[in-house]
């Protein structure tokens, strides 16, 4: 049985349907991120869950009980929010305590148990200090540790690790899932950072304008993205607006300003027109000009190419006025490619996706 | 010194916009203070007239148990005050920073017109309801006196001088409940605290500041309160201003009256000396300022 279920979940602000009949569920253990562009509702669909916001319709399940009647401070859901939300009088310890000390346990377990959590999350020696003497990522820790210190079987994630560098973001990510591997509790993860949500994920939940658009693996969401504007949102895409023409083989064929794409995806169900997802890794480009025309190649010009480190991003244009991106792994030894050269991009039909809308 | 010199110009040049105001402040406040002060330490000769200089007047007051008593009856009245007006005060001013639209309004015009009506209006009003013939007693003539008469005593100068204040704590003590983060209500209520109890261990701690200064606020401003003792508390109930103002309008002895309005200033003074402290703590870094 699913850990958590949400069932048509609706909220509406005024005129504003900001959740629209959101239903999924979390299995026990697992970690679900959920990403969406701002305002998207994915703020309000965790505060839905920690009972902050009343929902305007649906239902919210806990192993299968709805839980909308019970009030917040029973609902047994653990909640990280984006701003930390320590309380800045008490110190590391009495913040991490506190859902504790509401619990009227024992002193000395209260101190124990604060204190393997600390350690826990490497803040031991911080313990006396007031939050507004520790570190942005350190505070992070603390709001994770007041969390999970009362082990709860749920909990939510509110963009945890948004205000935090790149660098200290990745560590803690990695910290972050182990410890959800290592107490195995079921966690929702919202993120605006397409790269975490899918580093995270068991699963990742598509949001956009309020409605659930795509659930499924990182890999099913990245390569098989339910909706063009999911494409772009999980990372960089070539969508190309392809026509569809009929091979001498009977296979059908896609045609885009005059190049002939072939694609291992059934194009049954799709019209006179598809949409075609190419991930730029999935471009090979080598200098020169094609030899003679071939399916899923184009000759075209090197418009620009940006230095990533390990990968560079090429831009081609091709005679008919498209442009199409290409990610060239860096190797020790590449052949220099220049702004204005001639170049021949190639791809195999398998890295053609036919995307629905 | 470049450097120095000009922080220094700078400084000036932010001066320069409040002279009038310094200007005026210095003739409406500083030069009778002065006065007042030069005047405590002359001697009373008879109504009107002063001699040289003592320090008989203050000796007089800080030994005699009439004048002590009124010393006393002042600060009492205006920690009474601060009390009442925290106890009061809060609940509405917690009801202005997180009550519903229509609540807010209603109570702002509840808690801010009467600061905009003359304190001898107000007096008058309450004069009304406390008379002995007036609307408490008539309300609660057949439980016996008990409202009942409340005029010229503590408990209906208390009463008014409550009232009046009332404004200043709610507009302090809603000035910080403001700033304070909702998100550590929910954070609370998520960890397993009640409603009941997230007030006391965390909207509580986190505006006491807030309480602390709107006390000491009112506190300063009730010891030197005048008209509404004057009108309800009358030649019965006299605290320190009302007796100033006898000693210096009708008995004409102007260094006993001077006397004790250094001290009441003293006093006040050294209260918002701790306001100020305070409240410049509450600004900076302080408890209540980083969760803004
Ligand atoms: N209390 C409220 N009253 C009215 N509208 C609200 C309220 N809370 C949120 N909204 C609206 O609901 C929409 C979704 O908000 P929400 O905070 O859930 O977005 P989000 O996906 O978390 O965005 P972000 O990534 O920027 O945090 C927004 O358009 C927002 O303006
Ligand atoms: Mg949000």
């Amino acid at each position: 049985m699913a850990e958590l279920e949400l069932v048509g979940l609706s909220k509406r602000y005024g005129r504003d349907l900001v959740l629209d009949d959101v239903s999924l569920s979390v299995q026990e253990g697992e970690l679900v991120t959920v990403l969406g562009q701002s305002g998207s509702g994915k703020t309000t669909m965790l505060r839905s869950i920690a009972g902050f916001v009343t929902p305007s319709g649906g239902d919210i399940l806990v192993h299968g009980r709805s839980v909308l009647n019970a009030p917040i401070n029973q609902r047994g859901i653990g909640i990280v929010f984006q701003n930390y939300a320590l309380f800045p009088h008490l110190t590391v310890r009495q913040n991490v305590g506190y859902g504790l000390r509401v619990r009227r346990l024992p002193r000395h377990e209260i101190r124990e148990r604060v204190d393997r959590e600390l350690e826990r999350v490497l803040l031991s020696a911080y313990a006396d200090r007031k939050p507004a003497q520790l570190s942005g990522g350190q505070q992070q820790r603390v709001a994770v540790a007041r969390a999970l210190v009362l082990r709860p079987r749920i909990v939510l994630f509110d963009e945890p690790f948004s205000n935090l560098d790149a660098m200290l973001r990745e560590s803690l990510r990695r910290e972050l899932r182990d410890l959800q591997k290592r107490l195995r509790f079921t966690a929702m993860f919202v993120t605006h950072d397409q790269r975490e949500a899918m580093a995270l994920a068991d699963r990742v939940a598509v949001m956009r304008g309020g409605r659930l658009v795509q659930m499924g693996a990182p890999t099913d969401v990245y390569e098989r993205p339910a909706h063009r504007a999911i494409a772009e949102l999980l990372g960089r895409a070539n969508l190309l607006d392809c026509q569809t023409a009929a091979g001498e083989d009977g296979r059908a064929l896609l045609r885009w300003h005059g190049h002939t794409l072939r694609t291992d995806d059934d194009l049954g169900a799709a019209g006179d027109g598809a949409c075609v997802l190419l991930r730029p890794e999935h471009v090979a480009v080598r200098p020169g000009a094609p030899d003679a025309p071939a399916p899923n190649q184009l000759g075209g010009v090197l418009s620009s190419v940006e230095y990533h480190g390990p990968s560079r991003l090429a831009v081609i244009s091709e005679p008919g006025g498209g442009t199409l991106l290409a990610d060239l792994r860096s190797g020790p030894a590449d052949p220099y490619l220049a702004p204005g050269d001639p170049v021949t991009a190639s791809w195999p039909s398998a890295a053609v996706r036919v995307i629905d809308a | 010194m470049t450097a120095g010199r000009t922080r220094g110009g700078a400084r000036r040049a932010a001066w320069l916009p409040l002279a009038p105001v310094l200007t005026l402040y210095a003739i409406q406040f500083v030069v009778p203070m002065a006065l007042v002060a030069v005047t405590s330490f002359r001697r009373h000769e008879s109504a009107g007239q002063m001699g040289g200089f003592t320090t008989d007047n203050f000796t007089k007051i800080l030994q005699d148990p009439y004048y002590l008593g009124m010393l006393g009856r002042s600060l009492l009245l205006a920690g009474e005050t601060a009390v009442l007006t925290a106890v009061l005060g809060y609940p509405i001013a917690y009801a202005l920073a997180r009550g519903p639209r229509w609540l807010k309004v209603v109570l702002l015009v509840v808690v801010m017109v009467p600061l905009m009506t003359s304190s001898v209006v107000r007096s008058f009003g309450w004069m009304v309801l406390f008379a002995r013939d007036g609307l408490f007693s008539t309300l609660a003539g057949p439980l016996g006196d008990g409202p009942a008469g409340l005029m010229y005593t503590s408990t209906g100068v208390l009463v008014a001088t409550a009232h009046v204040l009332l404004p200043f704590m709610v507009l302090t003590l809603y000035g910080v409940l403001d700033r304070l983060n909702p998100t550590l209500v929910h954070a609370s209520m998520n960890l397993g605290a009640s409603r009941t109890g997230t007030f006391f261990r965390i909207t509580l701690p986190l505006s006491m500041n807030g309480v602390v200064a709107g006390m000491l606020l009112v506190f300063a401003t009730a010891t030197s309160a005048f008209v509404t003792p004057q009108l309800i508390g009358g030649t019965r109930y006299r605290v320190a201003a009302t007796e100033i103002y006898e000693q210096s309008i009708n008995l004409l002895n102007w260094p006993l009256a001077s006397a004790m309005a250094v001290l009441l200033v003293a006093i006040a003074l050294l209260t918002m000396a701790v306001y100020t402290r305070l409240s410049r703590d509450t600004g900076g870094s302080g408890a209540t300022g980083i969760i803004g």
